[in-house]
């Protein structure tokens, strides 16, 4: 039985990366949003790594953000797997953090506001590291805006896909 | 996983978060603003030229003469140019650290930087 499981999340690991992928390659192919510094995107991929926090093992939530980054290496460049990878660790970081705090008293919503806000704080953070460049700080308000939008957008999305996801992931679970 | 999705406490969160990203911006604005900004002038993806806003001037540069800058009240701008779409001219006076004027047909491009033109190399 426990072999069972560890292949179901082995599967569903596999499942929700090529997921990831795939939107990230469809939101490569949105415009860029108006009033908005370049750079700034939605951050679909961000709602398969919640599901896969709330709903799997935290651990297939980091692997998927290693993966999604290494997946950003093959296709752009160091620079893109390094801005990456720290985004998507310190946004599910903030998030284990939020819910071992509050429980069930903070809202999917906030959860996913607070993954996008820290998700663009590790990627300043990453990019201060690399290019030694202190002005991106005067983005930090832009970041926590553009934050909030998107992780609005991110959140309510899981909120509309998790019924079919469920769907999909609890049929013949047992 | 049992969490609601909204609860009535996340507009006052929101709204927290959106006045810190105000109090962060003016203090990143006001810190900005005591630091010294320059203008650097790319031909080329090279930076030629670095120009004190604090001059009034109108100048053109040997390897751009069909370009003519205006430097003025702290800021600069394309004021002439030979270019067809006359986009440079079009962006204005520009004054704030990080903000730029292209002009793609000369491939000249003027931005603002903050920080002492003395230790700008570093960051070219």
């Amino acid at each position: 039985m426990k072999q069972d499981k560890k292949t179901k999340i082995i599967t569903m690991t596999a499942m929700l990366l090529s997921l990831i992928i795939v939107l990230s390659i469809f939101e490569s192919m949105l415009p860029s949003f108006p009033f908005l510094p370049p750079g700034v995107k939605l951050g679909l991929s961000n709602t398969v790594i919640m599901y896969s926090l709330f709903f799997t093992t935290k651990k297939s939530a980091f692997f998927l953000a290693l993966l999604k980054s290494f997946f950003s290496f093959m296709t752009i460049g160091f620079v893109a797997f390094a801005l990456s990878l720290s985004g998507g660790i310190a946004s599910i970081l903030i998030m284990i953090f939020l819910t071992a705090v509050f429980k069930d008293k903070i809202s999917l919503l906030i959860l996913s506001i607070f993954g996008a806000i820290f998700h663009n704080i590790g990627q300043i953070a990453a990019y201060m590291l690399l290019l030694g460049d202190a002005n991106i700080l005067c983005y930090l308000s832009v970041l926590i805006i553009s934050g909030i939008i998107m992780g609005s957008i991110t959140g309510t999305v899981l909120k509309l896909i998790l019924p079919a996801f469920n769907r999909i992931f609890t049929k013949n679970s047992d | 996983m049992k969490n609601k999705f909204f609860l009535k406490k996340d507009i006052l969160i929101i709204l927290i978060l959106v006045i810190l990203s105000a109090v962060i911006y003016f203090i990143t604005a006001s810190y900005y603003s005591d630091k010294k900004i320059y203008a650097e002038i790319l031909h080329d993806k090279k930076v030629i030229k670095k120009v004190d806003l604090s001059l009034q001037t109108k100048f053109s540069l040997p390897d751009i003469p069909n370009i003519t800058l205006e430097v003025k009240n702290n800021s600069i701008a394309f004021i002439h140019s030979d270019c067809p779409d006359k986009i440079c001219v079009n962006t204005g006076f520009i004054s704030h650290a990080g903000s730029s004027a292209a002009c793609l047909p000369n491939k000249t491009v003027v931005r603002i930087v903050s920080s002492s033109p003395d230790d700008a190399d570093a960051v070219s």
